[in-house]
């Protein structure tokens, strides 16, 4: 419960209310006839005042609720009084006005009672309840008992103060008006219904005052009641009552307000019998009945049960004012000029209720309500009464229109506000909320993307993964490959520049791989010849024109210690596409194994060679000895076996010989020993053998040799050989009877040698093996099985050694012819 | 008087068929089985010929051939190389040294040694 502090629109009520009070007290208790009803009411009245200002002071409930039943209990008694005096209507107008009150101080009544049913212990809220019942018990009674003595109600009429009264109102009036227009300036709103109320409050002092100096005190009763009421219940209603009617209030405001319209209702009905008592009354005019009923009827149809809207308050205007001009053309007719004004003044004073400001209302009702003064004063008589009646309605009216009507209008402005904003509102989100989702969309949309493009990329991730993998495999393999390769391999760019070498090649040259990546490859294969300090770049020369390359025989490579090192290897070029030279590579290897075994190999054969010739040598000796007849003369027989042994032995010996020489050629130690010698000396020696062997063969044996043939620079005892080698060839190979010989002529190389024969011939399919170490014809071999094979590559490897060469011509059947030219000794000494 | 020839030779079977061989000739042969023995034959055989074989222990023949020339005593006995070795090299040096033939023993018989030391000192 809101305890709401007193400013000063509250003081000027409280102080009005009370200035009030001891004027209906103090007229009721000086003026009048007093008398024990004078003093009944007066003490009635003065309790009233002091229990009002006690409440107001102590803020009691009970107070409150005490006010509130014995003012309900005061009208009830007055209802019973004008009963008493047989007036019906007001006794009806009573109950109305008692039943209204309650209706609207109901909900107050119960929350003050609800409050009270909180709390435990003492009651004061029922003490005040029981004794304002109680009250209006005795009231009842003593009412009910005057009604058989009649000496509780005295009846007077005075009309002392009846003009001064009025004056007195119109005056409250317009003091009203004006501090009402300075409130409005100031804006003090729930000013306006606390000075309304404060107005009513005294006006119905005033009036009730009217009565008691007329001498009818329960009217006197009935209006102080009602104005005492009227403060009390702003009381309770401010207290109680927040703004009313927006809904969403409490449940206890939503009740009270839903009360405040039934009182409303009520009062309404009120003034439809204030209607109805003013045709019982004086004019017995059914129409004005008529028209307070219709006006009543649809204020109420169109003020309360209509939704709260301007445009219906529009409507009630409408068909308010066609009412009231219709009346009013009526009365006008009839000369009812004071009904037809009050009723206008009473439909402008609402309009301006509704739709403007209540300062209007006020300037307005004043300046209609003094036409019918005016009227009144004019004429030779008035009717008090009737007067009264009308100031009521038009106050209420002003009041209620007022109140309700501001009241609404603010409340409709502020529904409709806190409406447009809702709505503003709402469309905003909902806006917002179209947005969201779109943007979720997007971002679904993107994230979708984004799930796709992952897992695309996933998949190329993979891929190249697998690539990669696959890519280090064989990368190994490669490597493995590479480095297990027995040869040294180095490969360079196109600019020579090395781009890599395996292992081998690294251990050879002693090097790390590092170290001579990128480095010219001429610059690190560095090849000699033996005892030679001059690079060896045959190879690369071969290679870089495009063609493969070999390194020649006996090459060392000098590796980073300075060593040299056997090496024997080819080197191939790396062609592109377009048959350019992007590359060469170098395969190598270190033969310094080889050479030695070759090394040994010959010198066993050189040595064991030598080892064997003494032995051989020696028994050849003897052999010679036995045949010479120098250890005795021989018989026929023995002289055939030594001669036999003699045939073996020198076989043996040339053998020997033949492997001796060989081996020195392979060694490349074959020993030359040039000097200058004529082709007839050379062959001179070789003729005495072969002329032998021509003889017993019965061949013929030719020789051409020119006179004036030009010397040769050439090793004399190896030539012969080679001339004995042939020559013994060609003999060989002749059948018996067949010729054979030897021309020496000059050709452009040198001197040339032919050794020629008519005999078998070399067929076509042996002719390239001829030259070959230990190759024999087949027809040699069937023919005679001594010869080692061994001649003829003996003699080409001389020839060769002394610069010369040597080939053959060959038809089978025919004979052959074999050939070999040796420089001549001039152009060797020119050279 | 006959005349002499020495054989230096270390192999006893070529040593001993020199000699026969040149003894059925005629001559008088003194032989020396290496480089030391030979030069002393040298100085008190007194021989016409030394057929000289290079091979040898103690001393070889090109020593035995350097000495004896650088002996003023010796410098004049002809000498005649017979040897197994082929090489060139000691060709050279024996023919500076003053050797009239150098014979590789394998390409001649006996006969053929037999005729180089009548050509040499004539029959015995």
């Amino acid at each position: 419960m809101r305890r709401p502090g007193y400013g000063q629109s509250e003081w000027f009520e409280i102080s009005s209310g009370i200035l009030l009070l001891f004027i209906a007290g103090g007229v009721s208790l000086f003026g009048g006839r007093g008398g024990l009803n004078g003093l009944f009411f007066g003490i009635l009245i003065v309790g009233f005042a002091s229990i009002f200002l006690s409440q107001v002071f102590i803020r009691q409930r009970w107070i409150r609720l005490f006010l509130i039943s014995s003012g309900i209990s005061a009208q009830l008694y007055v209802a019973f009084f004008a009963l008493s005096t047989k007036d019906i209507i007001f006794f009806l107008l009573m109950v109305g006005w008692i039943f209204g009150m309650l209706i609207s101080d109901k909900g107050v009544i119960e929350g003050l009672v609800k409050e009270g049913n909180a709390k435990k212990g003492f009651r004061p809220d029922l003490l005040a309840v029981v004794s304002g019942v109680t009250l209006l018990l005795i009231g009842t009674i003593l009412t009910g008992a005057s009604l058989w003595t009649e000496w509780l109600l005295p009846h007077t009429n005075h009309l002392l103060l009846g003009n001064s009264l009025y004056l007195i109102i119109a005056f409250v009036y317009v003091f009203a008006g004006v501090g009402l227009t300075i409130a409005e300036l100031r804006e003090w709103r729930s000013v306006h219904r606390l000075v309304m109320r404060a107005l009513v409050a005294v006006l119905f002092g005033v009036i009730g005052t009217s009565y008691i100096l007329a001498g009818s005190f329960i009217p006197a009763t009935a209006f102080i009641g009602i104005a005492l009421l009227t403060i009390i219940g702003k009381f309770a209603h401010r207290v109680h009552v927040e703004p009313a009617g927006i809904e969403g209030g409490s449940e206890e405001n939503k009740m009270v307000y839903a009360y405040e319209r039934a009182g409303r209702i009520t009062i309404w009905l009120i003034i439809l019998l204030f209607g109805f008592s003013s045709i019982i009354d004086n004019d017995s005019n059914p129409i004005s009945f008529i028209a307070f009923c219709l006006i009543g009827l649809v204020s109420v149809l169109y003020y309360h049960l209509a939704p709260i809207a301007k445009y219906t308050k529009k409507n009630y205007l409408i068909s308010l004012f066609v009412v009231t001009i219709a009346f009013d053309v009526y009365w006008w007719a009839h000369g009812a000029l004071e009904s037809s004004f009050t009723l206008l003044s009473f439909v402008l004073v609402v309009a301006a209720g509704v739709v403007v400001r209540p300062l209007w209302i006020v300037l307005m009702a004043g300046v209609v309500w003094f036409v019918p003064l005016a009227n009144t004063l004019l004429a030779s008589e008035y009717d008090l009464q009737k007067l009264g009646y009308y100031t009521i309605s038009l106050m209420i009216i002003t009041l209620y229109t007022f109140l309700t009507g501001e009241r609404r209008i603010n409340v409709i402005d502020e529904l409709a506000k806190v409406n447009a904003s809702m709505k503003e509102s709402l469309t905003k989100e909902a806006k917002i909320q179209e947005q969201l989702v779109g943007k979720t969309k997007n971002v679904e949309k993107a994230n979708k993307e984004l799930v796709e493009m992952r897992s695309a990329l996933l998949n190329v991730l993979e891929d190249v993964e697998k690539s990669n993998r696959q890519l280090k495999i064989d990368h190994h393999r490669q490597d493995a490959v590479f480095s297990s390769i027995g040869e040294g391999l180095v490969a360079s760019d196109k600019n020579g520049k090395i781009i890599l070498a395996n292992l081998t090649a690294t251990k050879i040259l002693s090097v790390k791989l590092e170290d001579i990546v990128g480095k010219s490859i001429e610059s690190v294969l560095k090849f000699y010849q033996p005892d030679s300090d001059i690079l060896d770049t045959s190879v690369f020369d071969e290679v870089w024109s495009g063609k493969n390359g070999k390194l020649k025989d006996n090459l060392f490579l000098l590796n980073k210690e300075g060593r040299r090192i056997p090496i024997a290897g080819e080197a191939s070029p790396f062609l592109d596409d377009r048959e350019h030279i992007s590359g060469i590579v170098l395969a190598f290897r270190d033969v310094t194994l080889e050479r030695e075994i070759a090394q040994q190999k010959s010198s066993f054969i050189s040595v064991a060679s030598h080892q064997l010739r003494t032995p051989i040598n020696a028994v050849r000796w003897y052999v010679d000895l036995l045949l010479g007849g120098d250890a005795g003369k021989l018989s026929k027989q023995q002289h055939e076996f030594i001669a036999d042994i003699s045939t073996s032995v020198v076989r043996m010996a040339s053998l020997i010989d033949d492997l001796l020489k060989v081996s020195r050629a392979e060694e490349g130690k074959m020993h030359v020993d040039f000097e200058v010698v004529s082709p007839k000396n050379l062959v001179e020696s070789s003729i005495t053998e072969i002329t032998a062997v021509t003889k017993s063969r019965k061949q013929r044996f030719e020789i051409e040799i020119p006179d004036d043939i030009s010397d040769v620079r050439t090793d004399k005892e190896n030539i012969r050989e080679v001339l004995k080698n042939l020559l013994s060839n060609a003999a060989k190979y002749t059948p018996d009877g067949g010729k054979l010989g030897l021309r020496v002529s000059r050709s452009e190389k040198g001197v040339q040698f032919e050794i020629w024969d008519t005999g078998y011939g070399i067929p076509k399919e042996h002719q390239h093996h001829v030259f070959e170490k230990f190759y024999r014809g087949k027809r040699a071999v069937t023919m005679e099985t001594v010869g080692t094979g061994l001649g003829l590559y003996i003699a080409k490897h001389i020839i060769e050694a002394c610069n010369g060469s040597i080939w053959f011509e060959s038809t089978e059947g025919e004979g052959s012819r074999f050939f070999f030219v040796l420089p001549a000794a001039e152009e060797l000494k020119q050279a | 008087m006959a005349k002499t020839v020495l054989i230096v030779e270390d192999e006893g079977a070529m040593q001993r068929a020199l000699k026969n061989k040149l003894e059925n000739a005629g001559y008088t042969v003194l032989t020396a089985a290496d480089g030391a023995e030979a030069l002393e034959q040298m100085r008190t055989g007194n021989p016409n010929l030394v057929l000289l074989d290079l091979i040898m222990p103690k001393l070889d023949g090109i020593s035995v051939l350097r000495e004896a020339k650088g002996d003023e005593a010796l410098k004049a006995i002809p000498v005649i190389i017979l040897t197994n070795l082929s090489s060139g090299d000691k060709v050279a040096e024996a023919m500076q040294l003053g050797t009239f033939d150098f014979l590789v023993k394998a390409n001649y018989s006996l006969e053929d040694v037999l005729g180089k030391v009548k050509e040499r000192i004539g029959d015995a």
